[in-house]
């Protein structure tokens, strides 16, 4: 269930939700197994740029134009990327177990039997061997979460996309989930774009972020492809210029736009 | 703690029963008119009597079968239109218009009509199929409307075959619709079937009971068996609606009855 990364090209994008213009000629290029971030205050359309690029933008309510490409190549069925997304409210199926719910989606691609120990192994990474069997229903939103974490992660997706997914987690279980993040991008590549709110997240995790400041200004940091976890609990001078950097850009919006 | 506020309800229950039979024996007392209105005394001594007659519970059982039978009627082709309306909006616009139509035609216009077509027995499962199937049909329809679109998204991305879709999506959304709308039907259904019966006159069956007992001006008689009919419905659909959804409100989630 080995994968690798793909490009992504964003171009001359303009979107529309509603009568909300959230994004003007915007433009973005991704490359192969790169961690970005995506800061930008609230109602930006982040979760609708995510939805963009996974093709699931509910039609009826959202109109764009421009194109979206992987690898160089525009998307028709056959060759969309596989793509694993990380919903903010988890997203799991009520009537299934956990474990099934991680199972789902890899029973399509491999057999049986890998597919469960594959799930397994992913649901004990995110700590919950113990609740294997439970219903979604018994879970606090926080475990709801860390299940849908091990469905993304489990999937041998080329593209994982992550809606705010560490936002209802503990310290330390935030620090696990990153470590399971760095895990998995370390043993197989893949392309990761993620939102969040929070800036040490975004500083620790990703190679560049990019901050959606206001239609259509946007601001790509160079973090040098950190990955850096330590810096985290213990940022280093580079982590807090970044941090400051960010907040002044998010600031500058909030006090002007 | 629940069982404490059971039995309050219970109790609650028993008031207003009692309430009414007071007001109704008052009524009755004031009156004085037995032809009229009979007391409750009287048309519980005729439930005593009626309930010692094997006819009496022939006429009860065919009126039931007659129920089991529309009920499951409109279950079945109910359930497999709501089916293709929820996935074929075509389906759905089309077929809203003869359900409209059926919806706002007054149940005896169809019961006189179809007699025309129909023998005295059919006509009550006839008449209750037409005026339950558009319950079914739109409780089912709903269910698919109200499917979560970003759970339906998120199967797409992880590319989840139809049945799994099927499986663990749609029916699960649809499922608790479905059986609200049964419950509805099992309802409704006891109703029909009875003035059906009443207008057509099959051998057997309740309403033919009660018109005999009216053109007899056996008050005490309707009311009797009125009553053995309001019983029976109400236990009846309590006891479908607890086997129904016992094991729904057992779980944490909708999802676990599947």
């Amino acid at each position: 269930m080995n994968s690798t990364g793909v490009s992504i090209h964003i171009q001359d994008l303009c979107l529309t939700r509603g009568n909300r213009e959230l994004y003007r000629h915007f433009s973005l290029d991704i490359s192969a197994n790169e961690v970005l971030a995506l800061i930008a205050p609230s109602g930006h359309g982040k979760t609708t740029l995510l939805d963009f690029i996974g093709g699931i933008l509910p039609s009826r309510q959202v109109s764009f134009t421009g194109t979206l490409s992987f690898e160089g190549q525009g998307i028709s069925g056959s060759q969309k990327p596989r793509i694993s997304y990380l919903f903010q409210d988890g997203l799991l199926i009520e009537s299934a177990t956990v474990l099934q719910n991680v199972v789902f989606p890899l029973v399509n691609i491999s057999g049986k039997k890998e597919a469960y120990d594959r799930a397994v192994f992913f649901l004990q990474k995110a700590g919950l061997a113990d609740k294997l069997d439970s219903f979604p229903g018994c879970l606090s939103g926080g475990e709801k979460q860390r299940a849908a974490i091990a469905r993304a992660f489990a999937y041998p997706s080329q593209l994982l996309l992550m809606d705010e997914a560490f936002q209802s987690q503990d310290i330390y279980v935030k620090i696990q989930l990153m470590e399971l993040l760095d895990e998995m991008l370390s043993e197989t590549g893949r392309t990761v774009l993620f939102v969040t709110h929070e800036i040490r997240e975004a500083v620790t995790v990703a190679g560049r972020i990019l901050v959606l400041d206001s239609c259509p200004v946007q601001v790509l940091l160079d973090t040098k492809n950190r990955r850096n976890l330590t810096t985290y609990t213990d940022p280093d001078d580079d982590t807090t210029m970044l941090e400051k950097r960010i907040t002044g850009l998010l600031a500058k919006h909030q006090y002007m736009g | 703690m629940q069982a404490e506020q059971k039995r309050y309800t219970l109790v609650h229950y028993g008031l207003s029963l009692l309430c009414l039979c007071m007001i109704w024996d008052l009524a009755a007392r004031l009156m004085h008119a037995p032809l009229i209105l009979p007391s409750p005394a009287d048309v519980f001594k005729t439930v005593f009597v009626l309930s010692g007659d094997r006819i009496f519970w022939s006429n009860i059982a065919a009126t039931f079968i007659r129920c089991l039978l529309s009920f499951f009627i409109s279950l079945v082709l109910g359930t497999l239109a709501g089916i293709i309306c929820g996935i074929s909006v075509f389906m759905r616009n089309f077929l809203s218009v003869p359900l409209s139509a059926i919806r706002s035609t007054p149940v005896v216009s169809f019961i006189l009509l179809a007699l025309f077509w129909f023998d005295s027995s059919s006509v009550p499962v006839f008449v209750s199929v037409l005026m339950t199937l558009p319950v079914m049909v739109t409780s089912v329809i709903s269910g698919f409307t109200e499917r979560n679109s970003r759970l339906s998204a998120m199967a797409s991305l992880y590319g989840f075959s139809r049945f799994q879709r099927f499986r663990w999506i749609t029916m699960p959304a649809v499922l608790p619709f479905f059986l609200t709308g049964a419950v509805s039907c099992f309802g409704l259904t006891w109703k029909v079937v009875a003035a059906g019966e009443v207008l057509c006159l099959p051998k057997l069956g309740s309403g033919t009971l009660l018109q005999t007992a009216q053109v007899h001006l056996e008050t005490g008689q309707v009311m009797a068996v009125t009553l053995v009919l309001v019983v029976l419905s109400f236990v009846l659909e309590k006891l479908f609606a607890f086997a129904v959804f016992h094991k729904f409100h057992r779980g944490e989630s909708a999802g676990e009855i599947l």
